[in-house]
Formats: C-alpha cells, sequence, structure tokens
C-alpha cells in the first residue's frame, strides 16, 4: 500500500475515488441566489416575530396593570426587546462573496473572532437590554405587594437572575474556547508576509 | 461584471473545476445528502463570486479561495458540535487515526485512511491538503490559504508521514 503514499501516487488515488459533481443548471443557481437572500430576510423576520411577541405581552401590561412601576418596567421590556433584535441581526454573520474572496487562513480567523467577540460581549448586547426593564417590572411586583415577603420576593427574582447568569457563563466559556482555537491558528499558522488579499 | 459574463466564466469553471468541486465536497462532507447539498452550495457561491472577479488573483486562486470558504461555512453551521475535536496536523495523534479493515481493497484501505485523517483537521489544515491532493504547487497553495510555503511544506511533510507511520502500524498488528 506504501506506493500510494509518494506525491503521484496520493493524487492518482485521489482522483480516482471522486464522483462527478451534480450541476445544477444555471436557472437554478440564479433562483438560489436569489432565494438565500430571501432566506436572511425570513430568519430576520422570526427574530421581529419574536419581538412583536414580547411587545405584545408587555404592551398589555402597560396598559392593564395599574402600578406605574409595572407600567414603565414593561415599556423598558419592551425597548431592551427592540435593541436586543436589532444587535442580533447587526451581529449575525451572513455569506459575503467579497470576503470569500479572501485567503483561506484570513477568512476562517475572521469567522472565529466575529463569534468570540459575539459571544463574549452577549451580556451587554443580548441580555443588558432587557435587564433594566426587568429590574424596574419586579420591582413594581415588589411594591404591589404581590410576593408576601422579603424572601419570597428574593426566591422569585432569583429565577430569572439565575438564568441570566447561566447563559452568560455559557457564552463566555464558548467565547473562551474560539479565543483558544485563534490563538493556536496565530501559532500553528503564521500568515505569509505581504500576501495578496 | 455583466451578467453574461458572470455566466460564462462560472460555465468556464464547473467545466474545468467541476470534479475537483465534487472531490472537495468529499473532503468536507461525509454524508452522500449534505455532500450533495454543499455541492450546491459551492455552485451558487462560485456564481455570486464572479459578479466581483476582478483578476486581483489568478481564476483558479479564486475558486479555491471561494470553494474552501464555503465549506468552511457550510463546515462550521452543520458540524458545530464536532468542532472541539477538530485539530491541526501537529496536534493530531496516530493512534486516533481509524484502523482500516484488511479484507478491504488497497486502494480503499489507503482512501479511507486519507479520509480518516483529513476528517480530523481543523479547516486551515484541511484545505491545505484538499489542495495538495489536487496536485495545486505549493506557492498557489500559500497564496490560496494565506499560509507561508515553508508551513505548507511541513504540512504536507507531517501528513505523508502519518500514512505511511499508520499503515506499518497496522502491518505490525496483522
Amino acid at each position: 500500500m506504501t506506493q500510494f503514499f509518494d506525491d503521484d501516487g496520493l493524487r492518482s488515488l485521489w482522483r480516482q475515488g471522486g464522483t462527478a459533481l451534480a450541476a445544477l443548471p444555471l436557472a437554478e443557481i440564479k433562483a438560489r441566489a436569489a432565494t438565500f437572500d430571501r432566506a436572511i430576510g425570513r430568519r430576520n423576520r422570526r427574530e421581529y416575530a419574536a419581538t412583536l411577541f414580547v411587545t405584545l405581552i408587555f404592551g398589555l401590561y402597560a396598559l392593564i396593570l395599574p402600578e406605574p412601576l409595572l407600567k414603565a418596567g414593561s415599556l423598558l421590556v419592551i425597548a431592551g426587546g427592540f435593541v436586543m433584535a436589532w444587535q442580533l441581526s447587526r451581529r449575525t454573520s451572513r455569506p459575503d462573496p467579497d470576503a470569500e474572496a479572501t485567503d483561506i487562513r484570513a477568512y476562517y480567523r475572521a469567522r472565529l473572532a466575529t463569534e468570540e467577540r459575539m459571544l463574549a460581549s452577549v451580556g451587554i448586547w443580548y441580555l443588558g437590554p432587557l435587564i433594566p426593564g426587568l429590574v424596574v417590572f419586579m420591582a413594581g411586583l415588589a411594591a404591589a405587594g404581590g410576593f408576601g415577603s422579603a424572601l419570597g420576593f428574593a426566591a422569585f427574582a432569583a429565577i430569572p437572575a439565575l438564568i441570566f447568569i447561566g447563559i452568560w457563563l455559557l457564552n463566555r466559556r464558548a467565547a473562551a474556547m474560539l479565543r483558544a482555537q485563534i490563538e493556536r491558528l496565530d501559532a500553528v499558522s503564521p500568515p505569509t508576509e505581504g500576501k495578496e488579499k | 461584471m455583466a451578467e453574461a459574463d458572470q455566466d460564462r466564466l462560472f460555465a468556464e469553471v464547473i467545466d474545468r473545476f467541476g470534479g475537483a468541486l465534487a472531490r472537495l465536497a468529499r473532503g468536507y462532507e461525509a454524508d452522500a445528502d449534505l455532500r450533495r447539498d454543499l455541492e450546491q452550495e459551492l455552485q451558487v457561491a462560485l456564481w455570486q463570486s464572479f459578479a466581483t472577479f476582478d483578476g486581483r488573483c489568478s481564476l483558479s486562486t479564486w475558486v479555491w479561495r471561494v470553494a474552501h470558504n464555503r465549506a468552511t461555512s457550510h463546515m462550521l453551521a452543520r458540524k458545530r458540535h464536532a468542532q472541539r475535536g477538530w485539530s491541526s496536523i501537529e496536534d493530531v495523534e496516530i493512534a486516533d487515526v481509524d484502523a482500516i479493515p484488511f479484507e478491504r481493497a488497497d486502494s480503499d484501505r489507503a482512501m479511507a485512511l486519507i479520509l480518516s485523517i483529513i476528517d480530523r483537521l481543523d479547516p486551515p489544515d484541511r484545505q491545505i491538503l484538499l489542495l495538495y491532493l489536487e496536485g495545486v504547487a505549493g506557492a498557489e497553495i500559500g497564496a490560496v490559504t494565506g499560509v507561508s510555503a515553508d508551513a505548507v511544506a511541513t504540512k504536507i511533510h507531517r501528513f505523508k508521514s502519518m500514512l505511511t507511520r499508520r499503515y506499518a502500524q497496522a502491518g505490525d498488528a496483522s
């Protein structure tokens, strides 16, 4: 079998095992290129739908709940939801034909770095915008006497707090793994000097 | 670029690189259905990319970059769960490479060994080895991947050494 492991042997073997490309008609390719843009639109619409749901629920609270703090908290949650959806849409990576024509190492490193930044800052752009509204809303619930005692309030407040902390820690951990990948990439594959882009 | 020129360039590229693109997809995706999806994604990506092809690099370098970068996106999207298992070729242990059943023909065993190593590699090293297997010259591999020619040569040497050692170990075990 070692005859396969010189340059010519390996390349010959690699070509032998290949299947033909399942070629798409040009019209289909153009249709898919257009569909892909629409798919990004669909994904964004899902994010907007979730924001709309939050807006409707807390909008209803703002209208019917009597306590001013509950009204203010509801409006702040709605505002936070809009900020979160906007940030999610802005930060989501999309295929970029121009970026795809850059060298492979730069493209891969940029993808990892974008994802790392997104995950590392999740507390600011994903969780952060919702916190003021939730805090004010819960303060409103406490003011309305909905928890009975300070202990009851603390137990209720602990639930969203633990969820937020869990999400934050998981994302920080994922970001640290990506940073390690980037560092390894930089150490193992130093870029060429003055490379063509 | 005018759309007619984009179409013409795309047809030329599929004619010239069609087989290589199918083999590239095999190096990224083992599942037959997902591989077909990837082949189609590659064609869409290439056609789209030619709208901005400006001769900043050779046509083949452009094709390799776009195809490998889109395949990397496919890897990241579809195999996120497997990402922790990828490594550079320097970190792949020979013992981790799958044992190849002896009842298979020599060429099948050699191919399975190659794919077993490639499947463990992170995108940058995977791309270097797939380009090498396609017969792309070291200098062009460097231009496509953004890695120095010395680093490319080192990784290819390591790959061939692993294949030979793994085969020798299989022989000792039989």
